[in-house]
């Protein structure tokens, strides 16, 4: 694979966002997104866990999974890498900063069952990228599903101020929402080239 | 007996059903809605795992102590998608092609767990198998309906047979990703609205 | 013994994994030879639609390509040659980057390398319904019989299937600009190693 790492990471954040094309962690996204300040909570921590993760799974792929040639146990082994990065990072920020994990470490627990960081690590495998790649690749994708919740949460404030037929209230219209938001991130589309 | 099963039928499927009341589990399947044999191979997956595992959860209750429950269910849950995985691989390579990555998302498919952890938890072995198989069947439900939609009006046809005359143009924006959240979003408006009538009705 | 137990955990928690991770070795390594037999079969299959040789399930395919297809190595670059129509044909499988991962495809030619005579795809990592629609038969059937022009194919965008063989132009996917762009990119590497290797070696 020798796919620009710039690119990608403008890729993964904007074009191929990892909620809005490819639907990866929308659990968390539609519940967590009522709120502003705990959507931003939680994208910055899937964000880092998932940059963290993906090198790390690279590395436990490359180095581990396929020497031992133990591929058929892969998505095991991908669960519990990131299960113990979460706890350890957990209890780091715990004892490290009380503040950060005010803001941070209460959304740690909600990751482990995030499918986006598992998504990541999967297609990071897939697609055969090298650590640089996957590296940008997990922060991309973790930034790309950071802007998609904030600015899900934004709009869905703004709605809740306007009357709505009462069917199409709540997860209705908030599904309505991310597909308009979806369209709009397409149009990034043109803005990204391959050589 | 007979009257409970029924009764987790009509739950699971119409009146609880995962995706349409609590928005669960639609992002592994959801990404490939715009084939329908394909969201059929994905949803038969996820009820084979979910009353799979909901059955073993339930059978080895007793032995998963409080802190180790979570860590083993999900061991379980990832076991029976390895084992989905290879026999995709092994008898129907086609089809493992197309999916990919999707096939191990449904690990993360958060009705399994919750139907582990709500239902295998206090029920027995068959109970909680029938209760898996059942919540699979509403979720396929729904993500069929979605499928059925998007193959029709993005490529004119149906499990790839072709229904529409030559000079049908196919709504590009039927394959892509935001269709499937409009077809979720319409779906989820009427079902509340038909809960709505029904209410009312009482 | 009583299950919240330090002990207890630890030693159910571990028979519990020892006994998936067992079902899953047994299962794989059953699993194993059917699997690879499939990776063969997917390249012969490529092989022979590349050569557009018609043939009606695997067991055919595999038949056929057992007594038409025949292979020398120039290096370590394999060359596949059949003969169609009294006409001999050359193939080989190729490798190269797209938008999302890698793409091995089989591409066969006429003797000389001026025209292409068919494109198939082994693997791809593109968007499902996207990109990965390069799979499909109306795209692929653009390459048939193309001649192949000074300076390599150039890629249309907007249009819905360039099918003159004399054209040198193919038609991007709608929505999938990227891809088709990378198509054009390794096709036209692919085409010029073709060359270059037949080319060497005479």
């Amino acid at each position: 694979m020798n796919v620009d790492p710039i690119l990608l990471l403008f890729a993964s954040i904007f074009t191929s966002n990892v909620v809005l094309t490819n639907f990866l962690g929308m659990c968390s996204y539609i519940s967590i997104s009522k709120d502003l300040v705990s959507a931003s909570g939680l994208g910055m921590a899937v964000t880092f866990v998932m940059t963290i993760t993906t090198a790390l799974n690279w590395f436990v792929y490359h180095h581990i999974i396929v020497p031992l040639n133990i591929e058929y146990l892969r998505f095991i082994i991908f669960i519990i890498v990131i299960a113990s990065v979460v706890q350890i990072l957990e209890m780091l920020i715990d004892r490290v900063s009380p503040a950060l994990y005010m803001s941070l470490g209460i959304f740690l627990p909600l990751i482990t069952v995030n499918c986006a960081i598992l998504g990541v690590t999967l297609f990071m495998q897939i697609r055969n990228y090298n650590f640089i790649q996957s590296l940008v690749y997990g922060l991309g994708g973790g930034l790309g599903w950071w802007l998609a919740i904030v600015s899900l949460a934004a709009i869905r404030k703004k709605i809740d101020n306007n009357p709505v037929p009462p069917g199409l209230k709540g997860t209705a219209l908030t599904m309505v929402t991310i597909g308009i938001m979806a369209m709009a991130f397409m149009g990034f589309a043109g803005m990204i080239r391959v050589q | 007996m007979m009257n409970d099963l029924t009764k987790i039928a009509k739950r699971n499927i119409l009146l609880e059903n995962q995706i349409l009341v609590a928005t669960l589990g639609i992002c592994s399947t959801l990404a490939v809605t715009n084939n329908l044999f394909n969201t059929v191979i994905m949803s038969v997956g996820v009820i084979l795992t979910t009353g799979l595992s909901n059955f073993t959860v339930s059978l080895l209750k007793d032995f998963m102590s409080r802190k180790s429950r979570m860590t083993l269910e999900t061991l379980i849950i990832a076991s029976y998608v390895i084992i989905l995985d290879l026999f995709l691989k092994a008898y129907l390579p086609d089809a493992s092609k197309t999916l990919g990555p999707y096939v191990g998302l449904i690990i993360t498919n958060c009705i399994i767990m919750g139907r582990a952890e709500a239902f295998a938890q206090s029920n027995g072995p068959l109970l909680s198998l029938w209760d898996g198989l059942t919540a699979g069947a509403g979720y396929m439900l729904v993500l069929v309906v979605i499928a059925l939609v998007r193959e029709f009006l993005g490529f004119g046809s149906l499990l790839g047979v072709r229904i529409m005359p030559e000079g049908f143009t196919p709504w590009t924006i039927m394959v892509m990703a935001p269709s499937a959240f409009f077809l979720l979003g319409a779906f989820l408006w009427m079902f509340n609205a038909f809960l709505m009538k029904a209410g009312e009705k009482k | 013994m009583n299950k919240e137990s330090r002990f207890a955990t630890i030693f159910y928690t571990s028979l519990i994994t020892f006994g998936f991770v067992l079902v899953l070795s047994l299962i794989n390594f059953a699993t194993l030879g059917k699997v690879k037999q499939n990776e063969e079969i997917f390249a012969v299959r490529a092989l022979l639609n590349a050569f557009g040789i018609g043939y009606k399930n695997d067991a055919e395919a595999l038949k056929i390509y057992e007594e038409r297809v025949s292979q020398f190595a120039i290096d370590d670059f394999t060359v596949y040659t059949t003969t169609v129509d009294g006409e001999e044909r050359v193939a080989s499988i190729f490798t190269g980057d797209a938008l999302w991962g890698s793409i091995r495809f089989a591409m066969a030619f006429d003797k000389e390398v001026e025209r292409i005579i068919g494109v198939d795809f082994i693997d791809q990592n593109e968007t499902p319904g996207l990109g990965g629609r390069i799979t499909e038969k109306w795209f692929r059937d653009q390459f048939v019989n193309k001649r192949i022009p000074e300076g390599g194919l150039t890629l249309r965008v907007g249009g819905t299937g360039d099918y003159d063989p004399e054209s040198g132009r193919f038609d991007a996917i709608t929505g999938a600009t990227s891809t088709s762009k990378s198509v054009e990119r390794i096709f036209n590497r692919a085409i010029e190693e073709m060359k270059r290797k037949l080319g060497g070696g005479q």
